[in-house]
């Protein structure tokens, strides 16, 4: 289970998918999950920060002209860029999959028995790569000040022989 | 006959982890979505407005999924390749999917019966 609150859009223009993946998500984690028919309702709440968007491909069952998930994402990684997209969609076609992987989709899930299973692993699978991230930052820092103590040690060395003190025979004793 | 049957719950007892209340609340939103759904698309038939009649099958499909109405899915995929292509066989797939869901709708309704 993750244990910090994220914020989470589900985008579908399929209610039933948005409130069965809902309750999945819900039992799993601890999220604040909001639910949208459309990517332009979701544009116009993306200023709520969330930490992922789960979205549809086709969007257009409800609005015919409603824009579909890739246009979306685009918008999304635009305003947001650091934002976590998924994609769930009753869309198997290859190359549309491919498409949203090229605009910065984390992974592409077809919708299906298994998908929330697959989602659930996909939102486990971004927090440890945030949580090594986060680790991998902290390693760097602590090498570089390791580093930073051992070459002042080094430094300190040098100077006192050159002034001829001993770690022995300070000359202050 | 059991064999005829065209649903099967197997997938929704799992994902309600035997919520009997869960099962008959997503049963019955799929009864609406699906309703609406055959509605919208006759609609659009009677249009040949085959572009949203390919929109609105395949919102059916991920709930056909879960429903476990395996024999609508590949006639709905039929629907949506024909969209792009030959619309004129549409009407003919939209009878064979009528029937499959009136006849899995009447099955769930018995299952909803059974949950009390």
């Amino acid at each position: 289970m993750a244990s910090a609150l994220k914020k989470i859009f589900l985008v579908d223009d399929d209610h039933n998918n948005n409130e069965m993946l809902k309750m999945h998500l819900s039992s799993k984690f601890k999220l604040e999950i909001l639910t949208f028919s459309t990517g332009e309702d979701c544009l116009r709440n993306i200023d709520l920060n969330p930490d992922y968007i789960i979205l549809d491909y086709n969007l257009n069952s409800v609005k015919a002209d409603a824009a579909n998930g890739i246009d979306i994402l685009k918008k999304a990684k635009e305003l947001k860029p650091n934002i976590y997209v998924l994609f769930l969609s009753g869309q198997d076609k290859i190359e549309v999959a491919v498409d949203t992987i090229k605009y910065g989709a984390y992974d592409y899930v077809v919708k299906n028995q298994s998908s929330f299973l697959r989602i659930e692993n996909c939102l486990v699978n971004i927090h440890k790569n945030i949580r090594l991230q986060y680790l991998a930052k902290a390693y760097k820092f602590a090498t570089f000040f390791l580093a930073g103590i051992l070459l002042a040690i080094i430094v300190m060395a040098i100077v006192f022989k050159i002034l001829g003190i001993s770690a022995l025979n300070p000359g202050w004793v | 006959m059991e064999d005829n049957r065209v649903s099967d719950l197997s997938f929704l007892k799992q994902f309600s982890s035997g919520n009997n209340e869960m099962m008959k609340k997503l049963i019955n939103v799929f009864f609406q979505t699906a309703q609406d759904a055959l509605l919208k698309i006759e609609g659009f038939i009677a249009e040949k407005n085959w572009e949203r009649v390919g929109s609105i099958a395949h919102q059916l499909k991920p709930q056909c999924s879960y429903m476990g109405i395996k024999s609508a899915e590949p006639i709905i995929i039929k629907i949506e390749d024909a969209k792009n292509s030959d619309g004129s066989v549409i009407p003919d797939l939209f009878i064979s999917l009528k029937a499959i869901i009136e006849k899995a709708v009447l099955e769930l309704s018995e299952e909803v019966k059974k949950l009390g």
